[in-house]
């Protein structure tokens, strides 16, 4: 009976000690964002009640409730996916189905990805420049919407441009063959097919378009207003950005601390509400569509 | 003759709603170029008086009187990008190989949704975590053990911040990297007796080299640009920093806080804009660097 030389049980000795961290630090990664979510829901679950959904910030923000805000990136996500939904789709569609030459179809790519790239804060810095300034659109939720729209387009359309991605050749063959033009084909063949994955993407978007700050910094957020917007030229109060006045330049951190939490505990509830609501939708479109 | 008409009008609707799709895309493709544009433009009036390169390399900061030198904040965001590189980057890969190559399937699939939450979670969540657990962390416990004081606001928590915000974004490039990497490679080397450690080490990092090291070009364009986590915890102090533990002031910091007066002072929106694009220009080359990386390491196998 011979024995693994020592170089053998060595190797098997590395591998063990190797996997074993590895192992504990995947966990660790778990930990982080158990930790930062359990405190943040332990502490804000307190705070918040129907009255904090519903009523309006008092006494400098450290009273009262949060209910403009909450409005306030309602506004700013409806306006943000009215503008990029149709121009990021409606690109996404050209780019996958019409464009066939390698030479435009890569300088698109770059382009695509350089706009993904952009930091948010030079959008927002742009955002102010154009439709705050130079459009005269004024510090408004219309400016806000196009700046948060433009962060979220090249979003869209790579999602939609995947979701297309995978709808099989074959089916396109077979509208062609039917005598469908490049057109009907798309609308009644493509589209549906790829439907819950563009849809998935787009809700997705939403979650992020939620819980951004710095494009709205300059654009539309303001720092205290109790009031609900009358139209789309009005400033609003905007979650995130509620989030960051209140925990770094509140007039009184200590007493602001427990809004802090629950504004924190809302926006974490909206972006993990939108994941499952995203992945239940796809999944039961997905079997929809599987059955026609 | 019906049927003629009828074939007109489908080919008419094809050919608008077609150009409506180009007029999508074209707009998209514009956005690009008028952010450069309109970026190069607004700064100029600066770079107009000063030469760049002093721009770059001063120190004095004081747009009352009309000096801007940007070493400090462009000094302060190279740190924090490092640090939080440094201290990302071991986790990512460990984590990426001990779930792609050696756990169980189910682990992968527990992971995955765990990851996008953490990637969801906008940025300000993560400054109010810092506000409220790293600094106090760094100013009680990591500052006197150093013997140093420090009111916690500092480069390193920044850094902290900003690492755990790019850890979820590395790691999702490298698990699809590395689940792309073919079995075959893997199912070889084990066949010739080597341990899965010896395979993983010596095949699938080797494979994924060009990979890893773009996702980590990735990951540091996208720390690069992080404003609002790093601005809440980072102290924005504009000296240059001497140390991990004094307050910093990156680039993004500087501009989110100094939107309100740059019209009040001449040039001072000139200097902004200017750091909008030295920020925007260097997030683009690490961006594309990266991903030239990938397409290249794809031709070559």
């Amino acid at each position: 009976m011979d024995w693994p030389k020592k170089s053998e049980r060595n190797k098997n000795l590395k591998q063990i000690i190797a996997f074993t961290s590895f192992k504990l630090l995947s966990y660790a990664v778990v930990m982080i964002l158990f930790l930062i979510l359990a405190q943040i829901v332990f502490k804000g679950f307190s705070v918040i009640s129907w009255e904090f959904l519903t009523a309006m910030p008092e006494d400098g923000m450290t009273k009262g409730g949060i209910f403009p805000a909450i409005v306030g990136t309602f506004y700013l996500v409806l306006g943000s996916m009215i503008f990029a939904f149709p121009i990021g789709v409606l690109s996404a569609i050209y780019i996958n189905e019409y464009t066939k030459d390698s030479f435009y179809k890569r300088f698109i790519k770059l382009m695509t990805n350089s706009l993904a790239g952009i930091p948010s804060i030079v959008f927002g810095l742009f955002g102010m420049t154009l439709f705050v300034n130079t459009l005269g659109f004024g510090d408004s939720i219309l400016a806000g919407s196009l700046t948060l729209g433009l962060l979220t387009l090249p979003v869209v359309i790579r999602t939609t441009e995947e979701a297309l991605k995978s709808v099989d050749d074959s089916f396109r063959h077979g509208g062609y063959a039917l005598g469908a033009t490049k057109l009907q084909t798309i609308r009644r063949v493509v589209l549906p097919i790829a439907f819950p994955n563009i849809i998935t993407g787009l809700i997705l978007s939403i979650g992020r378009v939620s819980g951004e700050t710095a494009p709205i910094l300059f654009t539309v957020a303001a720092y205290f207003l109790p009031k609900l917007p009358s139209g789309i030229f009005d400033q609003v109060m905007a979650l995130p950005y509620h989030l960051y006045v209140i925990s770094t330049s509140g007039t009184n951190v200590a007493e602001s601390q427990p809004i802090a939490y629950g504004t924190a505990l809302v926006l974490i509830m909206i972006v993990l509400l939108v994941n499952i609501a995203a992945n239940t939708l796809r999944r039961y479109l997905g079997k929809k569509v599987k059955m026609n | 003759m019906k049927f003629r008409f009828f074939d007109i009008s489908r080919k008419l609707r094809n050919s608008i709603h077609t150009s409506w799709m180009i007029a999508c895309l074209s707009l998209v493709l514009l956005i690009p170029m008028v952010l450069t544009i309109g970026l190069a433009i607004k700064s100029f009036p600066l770079l107009a008086q000063h030469p760049l390169l002093s721009l770059l390399f001063s120190s004095n900061w004081k747009p009352l009187s009309g000096q801007f030198g940007f070493y400090p904040f462009i000094l302060s965001s190279i740190w924090v990008t490092l640090l939080a590189l440094l201290f990302s980057v071991p986790i990512c890969l460990l984590t990426s190989i001990h779930l792609t190559q050696y756990a169980k399937k189910w682990v992968l699939k527990i992971m995955q949704p765990v990851i996008d939450i953490l990637a969801g979670i906008p940025s300000v969540i993560y400054g109010v975590w810092g506000i409220l657990v790293v600094i106090p962390f760094i100013s009680d416990h990591v500052a006197p053990f150093l013997g140093k004081s420090s009111s916690g606001y500092s480069i390193l928590a920044g850094s902290i911040v900003l690492s755990i915000m790019i850890i979820p974004f590395i790691l999702n490039i490298l698990i699809e990297l590395f689940n792309n990497i073919p079995v075959e490679l893997s199912e070889a080397s084990l066949s010739l007796g080597a341990t899965r450690w010896q395979t993983i080490k010596f095949v699938v990092l080797k494979k994924g080299l060009p990979g890893i090291i773009s996702s980590f070009g990735l990951g540091m364009s996208r720390a690069f640009g992080e404003t609002i986590a790093v601005l809440m915890v980072v102290g924005n102090v504009a000296k240059v920093p001497t140390g991990i533990l004094q307050p910093g002031y990156p680039l993004p910091a500087l501009i989110a806080n100094n939107y309100g007066e740059m019209m009040s002072i001449p040039q001072y929106d000139a200097a902004l804009m200017l750091s909008a694009f030295i920020l925007f220009v260097v997030v683009l080359f690490f961006n594309a660097g990266s991903r030239l990386l990938i397409i290249r390491s794809g031709k070559h196998n």
